[in-house]
């Protein structure tokens, strides 16, 4: 993860004094990344929104504590995933994957066509346990490295390697109608 | 590094695709999926697969603008963190501290070890038997006491009685010296110590997981 840029750490260091101008900013940087990493966990844009907010709530409230060894960007996405699991973990009934993909098709029978496919594979992510389908949301959606990864879950390389290996090879037999493993 | 390649793993399609491979051996993989049509034709499939995921965790369309979404988190900023409830399913895991958790285990463990492997010595003749030594201790330091008389109930009346009988369940696990057994119990012994060594890493290391989950979550909301 790279380190913070100059005009962040001000940032950074002007939102932890209270100014939220300066934490406003903070919050433009990085929501959009927040909102996909959780809206990848929990498949659902709404808590996906609504966790974005729990995050940067706590952010702010914690920003004083930051330490400013760590790139900011890696905290804040493990606030994300750390809040996304606790909404995933006491969520009471399943809630349906109510997702809009954006479509660069036009006719409508391939944008039905496209919303199918990203359904299903949608429904088998959220099939997969959570810790492989963190690490493959923050591989597939957030492209990042397995080193950022292993930083951001705080575990090491090979197991980031075994979870995005099971996690693909489960898709896989789900996607090709074997079921999913075990 | 290995530059001649028989065929290239899935696992290494993977880290190629993701671009996690040392370029050397980067190099190597792609010059032999050129000249290997069935590792080509894998990467291929591979490669579409990938697509196919990331294509499906396109963005959502329907996010609140900058402004909503700042407007709507400005009035909550002075609100309390919530705090989500503990996790039913295994409460007392917050109360533990991880390293305790380890050290526990591995107390547990060096113990199941010292015991089988312990036993086996002794079984071997390698060791005297320090636990009839201490039993016959305990036995004469603790005259009238429960276990004295759990032991006279057995015929064990003194020191030399309870050696002879220790030397008999002893002798009558393992008949003679044999050697084999012996030795068959001490490999085990110290097999079934590691496995339950690995055992207790592995779920130390999930309870640590939890608990850091936990953590960042407690130090987010300080």
């Amino acid at each position: 993860m790279p380190e913070d840029a100059p005009e962040e750490a001000e940032l950074i260091a002007a939102a932890a004094r209270g100014n939220t101008g300066a934490f406003a900013e903070l919050v433009r940087i990085h929501r959009m990344r927040v909102v996909r990493t959780a809206f990848g966990v929990l498949g659902s844009q709404d808590e996906a929104e609504d966790v974005a907010q729990d995050v940067f709530i706590k952010v702010w409230h914690a920003l004083d504590t930051f330490q400013h060894d760590t790139s900011f960007a890696s905290w804040v996405y493990r606030i994300t995933v750390n809040t996304a699991i606790d909404v995933l973990r006491h969520r009471k009934e399943e809630v349906g994957l109510d997702v809009e993909y954006a479509s660069p098709l036009t006719r409508p029978e391939d944008a039905a066509l496209r919303r199918d496919n990203q359904q299903r594979v949608r429904t088998a992510i959220a099939s997969l346990p959570e810790s492989a389908r963190v690490a493959l949301t923050l591989r597939e959606f957030e492209q990042l490295s397995y080193k950022e990864i292993s930083e951001i879950l705080q575990i090491p390389i090979g197991t980031v390697m075994s979870r995005l290996n099971y996690a693909r090879a489960s898709l896989k037999k789900i996607l090709s109608g074997e079921g999913a493993e075990e | 590094m290995k530059t001649h390649i028989e065929h290239v793993s899935e696992n290494e399609l993977y880290l190629l695709q993701d671009d996690e491979l040392a370029p050397v051996r980067a190099t190597a993989i792609r010059a032999h999926i050129e000249s290997c049509p069935d590792c080509a034709e894998r990467s291929a499939k591979l490669a579409s697969f990938c697509r196919h995921i990331h294509q499906a965790m396109l963005e959502p369309t329907e996010c609140s603008s900058d402004g909503a979404f700042w407007v709507r988190l400005a009035a909550r900023l002075d609100e309390p963190v919530q705090q989500h409830p503990r996790s039913a399913k295994r409460p007392w895991l917050e109360l533990i501290p991880s390293f305790i958790l380890a050290a526990l285990g591995g107390l547990l463990d060096t113990l199941v070890t010292a015991v089988l492997v312990g036993y086996s010595l002794i079984n071997l003749g390698l060791l005297p038997d320090f636990g009839s030594q201490l039993v016959a201790n305990l036995q004469s330091a603790l005259p009238g006491s429960w276990f004295a008389a759990w032991l006279a109930q057995l015929g064990i009346a003194d020191s030399a009685a309870l050696q002879a009988w220790l030397d008999g369940l002893t002798t009558s696990r393992i008949s003679g010296n044999e050697l084999g057994l012996g030795l068959v119990l001490l490999v085990l012994s110290v097999l079934l110590a590691l496995v339950v060594g690995l055992l207790l890493i592995w779920n130390v290391q999930r309870v640590a997981q939890e608990q850091d989950i936990r953590g960042v979550r407690a130090h987010a909301i300080r």
